[in-house]
């Protein structure tokens, strides 16, 4: 079973009195260390597998699997602690808490959960992360100082800080020109390889579809396409039949 | 600094239009609450002082009646109760003298009367307004204190003679401040003077009754706040002759049986029957038969009349103590009322608040009203907060939602927003506390005179001053970050329904 698995996996909204269908029965399964694209046009459903995938939105039906567990049982403090143990968010709008600086944002998930890392380590462990995007000179600024591109690189940081296995990224590049778009994707990809995380990103950027290790293509809440880069056939966990 | 309240002081300052909002807010509730507060508090002890130093004493002892009793009468529905008088008065004077603590103690009585003149009348000044003329007729109305000279005036040292002097036991005699007899003058268009007969009509339960009082002294008042100006001294014993608290009053009169056969007819015809129409024996014990003689030796006789009609010498309406330590007021009063109980005597004691009855009453009535201010006041600072907040949590959405998508339980969420409040709450509180300090300065610089006697006694003397009480003001913040707490309930369960999923939204 890989880091990430979805079974049967519906989504449906209800839209006034309409009940809108939004993911319509998809499977399938994700490994620790991919750089992985769910592509596909508006409203084809990758956002909310996405958001699935991060726990913050629960399947109709179906399950989602994070590392061989099952989420759809657990309560909201239980998936608040697997969010924080196992999964790091970047988003589109970036979404740093205006009024902490660059570093008090990037050390800010360290603070909610009930591990506690020391002092010293910590500082370390910010300060690499900071240096890693490329943000040493602007640790004190709030996020209101910073560009596009620099806020975007606090969010991968702030991402990664608790070291977690997968981060889930939505749209990452959407509101950057495309050379800071570019350089955002280099350095994730960079992060993909040191640290082996693995990356999943809700995406039309054909930029990440050239680059990613296994792209998953959604239309119409369903999946067309679910192949690694190089293969034909569909991608499949190691030890699991493929499915499409 | 845990980053919950490095984010609220953040957030606060972030939001400067919304905090200064609740903060103004806050910190005028806190204002209010402090200045009222220790406006009250020095009513209170205004009042406290004024009537422990010039009527009630320290502990009172009053008989028992229907309705609370104190100084002035009975307090009941319509006002129509007798004042009760302290059985076994001897009894209980000396067993009172014995307390260890009592400095000093006397009896009083308290009534009602009129000044009038010989004819019953006053005559109209066409000149005089009607403040004049409502002024004279304040002046004639007299609460009158029968007082147990010399006894009295050793346990209430607050007056000074202007002319003539106190009233001496066993003599008739009456006195008055000095400005209310220049007015009653005025009012009854006599000159008066020490040693003027004052003709005063008495309004008690026994109906009507007149007597005339040598005014033996005027006097004014030492004290800084409403004195006994209002009051008119008076002897024991014409106050008691004036409110009808005479031997007849407090005697059984014993039926014999030929009364009490008539009282038991059940048929009222009966007694105008033909038979007996003229058969009326006298009354037993009368002595003489219903001759045109024997009438007039019966209404000749004015012996008994007389004898009922004298005053009661062992009739008091209150006992009023001094005690060394004021403090111990309410256990000496328990300690007598259990002393009462023991021997079964139908007396009470309390302390100065029973003595005033419903003048000690009106600062709680004020402190009543101003409590119901400050919650309406609450109230209306709860919702405008509410509002202000949930305004704020919903710009806030997207803020909380990755929150929350970062792993922030609803904890954090809840401790933030409490953070806020609190520091919020706080800050302007003790903003408000600053602004009640100058704003105290500013009154006791400026100094409000009382212009009336009421808001002498409310003032707690002539000047207004407020003392701001260090547990008032501790109090009053409770209450504003209470209120800002509460204020944060519904807004907070706002921010709780926030799902982490906004923050892919916002």
């Amino acid at each position: 079973m890989g880091i990430v698995e979805l079974e049967n996996v519906r989504k449906i909204y209800p839209l006034g009195k309409v009940q809108v269908e939004a993911v319509k029965g998809v499977s399938f399964c994700i490994e620790k260390g991919d750089f992985i694209s769910i592509a596909g046009p508006s409203g084809s459903g990758k956002t909310t597998i996405l958001n699935m995938v991060g726990l913050v939105d629960q399947p109709t039906e179906g399950e989602v699997f994070l590392d061989g567990k099952p989420t759809s049982k657990l309560n909201d403090a239980e998936l608040t602690r697997l969010r924080h143990e196992t999964l790091g968010f970047i988003f589109q709008s970036f979404n740093l808490i205006p009024v902490l600086n660059v570093w008090e944002n990037i050390e800010f998930p360290l603070l909610l959960g009930k591990t506690r890392v020391g002092k010293d380590e910590k500082k370390e462990w910010i300060d690499h992360l900071i240096e890693e995007v490329g943000l040493s000179e602007w640790r004190k600024h709030k996020p209101n100082e910073l560009s596009g591109g620099q806020r975007q690189r606090v969010a991968i940081a702030r991402a990664l800080v608790t070291r977690p296995q997968i981060v889930l990224a939505d749209e990452p590049t959407a509101n950057l020109d495309s050379a800071t778009g570019e350089q955002i994707l280099e350095l994730m990809k960079k992060i993909n390889r040191e640290l082996e995380t693995t990356f999943i990103f809700s995406t039309h950027d054909a930029r990440i579809v050239d680059i990613a290790d296994h792209i998953i293509r959604l239309r119409d809440g369903l999946v067309t396409e679910n192949r690694r880069r190089g293969e034909e056939a569909p991608a499949a966990c190691q030890g699991e039949s493929a499915r499409a | 600094m845990p980053v919950t309240l490095r984010m609220a002081f953040r957030n606060l300052r972030e939001h400067k239009a919304k905090s200064l909002i609740i903060g103004i807010l806050l910190a005028l509730g806190m204002l209010i609450m402090v200045l009222g507060n220790s406006f009250l508090d020095a009513s209170k002890r205004g009042i406290e002082t004024s009537f422990t130093q010039n009527y009630t004493g320290d502990v009172i002892i009053t008989g028992v009646a229907d309705g609370p009793v104190s100084l002035f009468g009975v307090q009941s529905v319509g006002g129509m109760e007798q004042t009760p008088i302290i059985p076994d008065y001897e009894k209980v004077f000396a067993h009172v003298s014995g307390l260890r603590g009592v400095e000093s103690m006397a009896g009083m009585a308290s009534g009602y009367g009129i000044a009038t003149n010989e004819a019953g009348e006053i005559a109209e000044d066409e000149d005089e307004d009607d403040e004049e003329r409502m002024e004279g007729m304040m002046a004639a109305l007299m609460m009158l204190f029968g007082v147990d000279a010399p006894g009295y005036w050793e346990l209430f040292d607050t007056i000074e003679l202007v002319d003539g002097e106190f009233i001496q036991p066993g003599r008739p005699g009456l006195m008055m401040a000095d400005d209310r007899v220049a007015k009653l003058a005025e009012y009854l268009k006599r000159d008066i003077r020490v040693g003027d007969e004052i003709l005063i009509q008495g309004m008690g339960d026994a109906g009507i009754r007149l007597r005339s009082v040598p005014l033996v002294g005027t006097f004014k008042s030492v004290t800084d706040g409403a004195g006994p100006e209002q009051l008119t001294y008076i002897d024991i014993d014409t106050l008691r002759a004036l409110s009808g608290m005479t031997i007849g009053a407090s005697e059984n009169i014993e039926l014999g049986e030929a009364e009490t056969s008539l009282l038991a007819l059940d048929d009222l015809d009966a007694l105008f029957g033909d038979d007996d129409a003229f058969g009326v024996e006298a009354a037993p014990g009368s002595g003489a038969a219903l001759t045109e003689a024997g009438i007039e030796g019966l209404l000749g006789d004015t012996s008994s009349r007389e004898r009922l009609n004298a005053a009661d010498t062992g009739a008091w309406h209150s006992i009023l103590l001094r005690l060394d330590d004021p403090a111990r007021a309410r256990a000496v009063a328990a300690e007598l009322n259990a002393w009462f109980a023991a021997e079964g005597i139908q007396a009470q004691a309390g302390d100065w608040q029973k003595a005033a009855g419903p003048y000690a009453q009106s600062v709680d009535v004020l402190r009543i009203v101003f409590t119901v201010a400050i919650v309406i006041l609450a109230v209306v600072a709860i919702i405008i907060i509410m509002n202000t907040l949930v305004v704020s949590i919903i710009e806030r959405t997207g803020e909380i939602g990755t929150m929350r998508a970062l792993g922030g339980g609803k904890g954090f969420v809840r401790r933030l927003f409490a953070a806020e409040t609190v520091a919020l709450s706080l800050f302007f509180g003790l903003v408000g506390m600053v602004l009640s300090f100058l704003a105290a300065a500013v009154i006791n610089a400026v100094g409000f005179e009382a212009s009336n006697e009421f808001l002498r006694i409310l003032f707690g003397g002539s000047v207004l001053r407020a003392v701001i009480d260090p547990l008032a003001l501790l109090w009053s913040l409770a209450v504003i970050v209470a209120v800002g707490l509460v204020a944060s309930v519904y807004p907070v369960s706002v921010a709780l329904r926030i799902q982490p999923v906004r923050a892919m939204q916002s």
